[in-house]
């Protein structure tokens, strides 16, 4: 597993001016274990043997069971324009947040091949703590001239599923995820 | 280099167009002459197609819009109007006198304009138009978020269905008196037609918005119960049928209606596979998309003419009120 700086400076295209990069550094840290729904989240931007290369636009973001979104994780990307290509993520929560709310702290710029540490705490966009039996996890991987892939992963929150982790083999533009669940739901 | 606007001569939205576009136009009446179908007054598709309809960003996008007239859906054949692309490079040539041609098809084609309604609810100037010989186009730029309407409007057609004495049935374009003294002796059963064509889009920057897709309380159109700029293939879209702003529920009504719904490519395939939906008593229906891509939902509604006809001929006249929306339906 790599360490990711936790904060770093991206250069980007010269038409687009760089960002500060707010990304969770990669530790062993605690669940949340006070919440009832809280996830440690790896995911991972894989090798592609491509030429040209460009970084994917990744998006990964929570919906409950009726595909009402509940918050965004992370969003990387480079540019405003192509954000409408991470479709489901445009629909269910990009258009919205576009205008409605930064995605600051949870925005950053592509990152390059490697594995990536996300966190949730079991809240909301609003910080309301949501306390679910099931949700539903969405990752979105987008490369220019390359492909797109699109995946959702139920996740059960029960007592026979505390503590566990669920693996989602690498598949296209997405490498392998796993998905950590807290060992004890209050 | 992107260049924000388009030439001079096409912005002129008072271009006179020469008399030989009008021949030209008039060539193509008679192709339309040709094939038009009596039962129908599809007997082409029109439509509007925009080079996105799903933006994001902070710069305001400009979109390609192009239109045609085609059994092809959507590969153009015929433009709709707008100045020539050889004018492009004359304009001595586009600045001669206005056609003069009495063809009511080259008039109804000459009469084309678009326009937008702006995610504000208002309507938009005119968009310059260009004719490019087999299709027409613009281009849009999205100056603000939501959704916009793109419209292409044009005069109603007027056509007369009759017999000729050997009970042969014919058709020429134009209203009655317009046509009267071409009408062969002997002509019977005469019967008009006017048709009213609506023929439009939606494109969304950011956020979807909800006032350019408000109904417009006249004529046949949809009510849109799930948002045109959110269309997902396997997921199922809602509308209602409105005419004159009222849902369409009568039975007799209902069956005054017909309803297409074609998707693109019908080049590269042997069967239309076109559906054909049925309105429920509310006058609502569903359709759940099969595939990605774009389609054409078009809507026709035969009603005998408002319009009191005095001939001694006893001609029956019938309105018909068409529209052609295309929708961009998405990969999950």
């Amino acid at each position: 597993m790599k360490m990711i700086q936790p904060i770093r400076t991206i250069k980007r295209c010269l038409h687009l001016c760089s960002i500060t990069l707010l990304l969770l550094p990669l530790t062993t840290m605690p669940s949340y274990a006070k919440e009832k729904n809280a996830l440690d989240i790896t995911i991972t931007v894989p090798t592609i043997d491509a030429s040209p290369y460009h970084r994917p636009f990744v998006a990964v973001w929570l919906e409950d069971t009726n595909r009402k979104p509940i918050k965004t994780l992370a969003v990387w990307y480079d540019d405003e324009t192509w954000l409408k290509d991470m479709r489901q993520w445009w629909r269910k929560l990009g258009r919205k947040l576009h205008n409605a709310q930064s995605l600051d702290g949870l925005s950053g710029a592509t990152q390059k091949p490697g594995t990536y540490s996300l966190q949730w705490d079991g809240k909301d966009n609003k910080g309301k703590t949501i306390k679910l039996d099931e949700l539903l996890l969405n990752i979105e991987m987008v490369r220019e001239e390359g492909d797109r892939t699109y995946i959702r992963q139920p996740i059960m929150f029960t007592q026979d599923s505390a503590g566990s982790t669920i693996t989602i083999p690498a598949d296209g533009e997405i490498g392998q995820t796993t998905i950590q669940l807290p060992k004890t739901f209050n | 280099m992107f260049i924000k606007t388009l030439p001079a001569s096409c912005q002129n939205q008072h271009v006179i167009r020469k008399s030989k576009q009008g021949m030209h136009l008039g060539a193509i009446a008679l192709g339309l002459c040709s094939t038009l179908l009596c039962s129908s007054a599809f007997g082409h598709s029109r439509w509007v197609i925009p080079s996105h309809s799903i933006l994001s960003g902070d710069k305001a996008p400009m979109v390609s819009i192009d239109f045609s007239i085609s059994n092809d859906i959507f590969h153009p054949d015929l433009p709709l109007g707008g100045i020539p692309i050889q004018a492009l490079n004359d304009k001595a040539e586009a600045s001669k006198g206005e056609d003069q041609s009495n063809n009511p098809m080259v008039k109804m084609l000459n009469s084309t304009r678009v326009n937008v309604i702006t995610p504000d609810g208002k309507t938009g100037a005119d968009l310059p138009m260009v004719n490019l010989g087999r299709k027409s186009a613009t281009a849009l730029t999205l100056e603000h978020s939501g959704t916009y309407r793109v419209n292409v409007i044009q005069n109603p057609v007027d056509v007369t269905l009759f017999k000729k004495s050997d009970g042969t049935p014919s058709r020429l374009f134009g209203p009655l008196e317009h046509v009267k003294e071409k009408l062969p002796n002997g002509a019977t059963e005469l019967k008009t037609l006017r048709i009213y064509n609506d023929i439009h889009t939606y494109v969304t920057r950011n956020d979807l918005s909800n006032k350019a897709i408000a109904p417009t309380g006249r004529g046949l159109e949809l009510k849109h119960n799930t948002h045109p700029n959110e269309l997902f293939a396997k997921e199922a879209a809602k509308y209602t049928l409105l005419f004159n702003g009222k849902a369409i529920t009568d039975k007799d009504l209902q069956e005054s209606v017909d309803l297409k719904i074609t998707h693109h490519n019908t080049r590269y395939r042997n069967q239309r596979n076109t559906e054909t939906p049925t309105l429920n008593k509310k006058g609502e229906f569903s359709i759940t998309w099969s595939e990605p891509g774009l389609y054409l939902i078009e809507g026709e509604l035969s009603l005998p003419s408002r319009s009191k006809n005095s001939d001694a001929n006893k001609v029956s006249n019938t309105d018909i009120y068409a529209f052609f929306l295309t929708l961009e339906v998405t990969p999950q």
